[in-house]
């Protein structure tokens, strides 16, 4: 991924045109991640007044919603982890190559952004992205939503100042670059599996207790 | 491709996550700040959570 947006930011002759692609693919970026975090959070708030009325399961445990969120989450951890399978619902397994070469440079950090942003147009080894977005569906409050998807937004589109500053400055060992820690799926896939284990571990028995 | 036995070596992190969890969970239980230490944890882990996975997946996917 990186090395594609990394080298997509970086088509570019000069500082000032490589400023310009790298924002509008991180406003981008953003824009629709914040946009996802909306949608789910008034989907959420609809679908509560709904769950209210008809789930039994709130009559034996309040706030029934988060164990389930909980259970979500340390199943999704295992899942990273290769031991389980669960759905991963995608729209696309990739970004079609085909934009950057139609729209680049401007055209394509926006497009690119704006799908990558939504998140479901790749392919998602990370079941943390389904949590989140689970999460905010419980939370049913559209503003949080997109503060909270913002957030994801923001972390994975100003990822790329950095990435591609680097790719530039090794441009002659980006194979080896691209294959160092950073870009190791298994230890990220690992690494985020035992967050959100502990994640789904506290909400779960913070529920089951109170 | 990773294999079972790497996959499985991975358990003990993911027990070790589950203690973590546990831990929290009870600390929260019997400490005086116990809403306020909720809040705090349920606040800021989703956005701890938001930012690893906008990382990660930018840098590996």
């Amino acid at each position: 991924m990186i090395g594609t947006i990394g080298f997509l930011v970086q088509d570019t002759s000069n500082l000032w045109r490589w400023l310009l692609s790298a924002s509008l693919y991180t406003i981008a970026c953003l824009s629709t991640a914040m946009l996802l975090g909306f949608v789910l959070g008034t989907l959420g708030y609809f679908l509560q007044g709904w769950f209210d009325h008809t789930i039994f399961v709130y009559a034996a445990l309040p706030h029934a919603e988060l164990a389930l969120i909980g259970l979500l989450a340390v199943a999704y951890a295992v899942s990273d982890i290769g031991l389980l399978r669960l759905p991963r619902p995608t729209l696309r397994q990739a970004v079609p190559i085909t934009w950057w070469r139609w729209w680049k440079p401007y055209g394509a950090a926006l497009v690119y952004g704006a799908a990558l942003g939504i998140g479901v147009m790749t392919r998602i080894p990370f079941g943390a992205f389904y949590v989140l977005c689970a999460w905010c569906v419980v939370k049913g409050d559209a503003a949080y939503g997109a503060v909270l998807m913002g957030t994801y937004g923001a972390a994975r589109a100003l990822m790329i100042f950095p990435a591609s500053w680097g790719l530039y400055c090794h441009r002659s060992a980006i194979a080896a670059w691209l294959s160092g820690p950073l870009f190791n799926l298994w230890r990220a896939q690992w690494i985020l599996a035992v967050v959100l284990v502990i994640f789904g571990t506290l909400i779960l028995v913070s529920t089951v207790l109170s | 491709m990773i294999s079972l036995r790497q996959r499985l070596q991975c358990l003990p992190l993911l027990f070790g996550g589950i203690s973590v969890g546990l831990l929290l969970a009870l600390s929260t239980r019997i400490s005086n700040e116990t809403k306020f230490i909720e809040v705090v944890l349920v606040t800021i882990l989703p956005f701890l959570l938001a930012i690893l996975t906008g990382v990660a997946k930018t840098t590996t996917a």
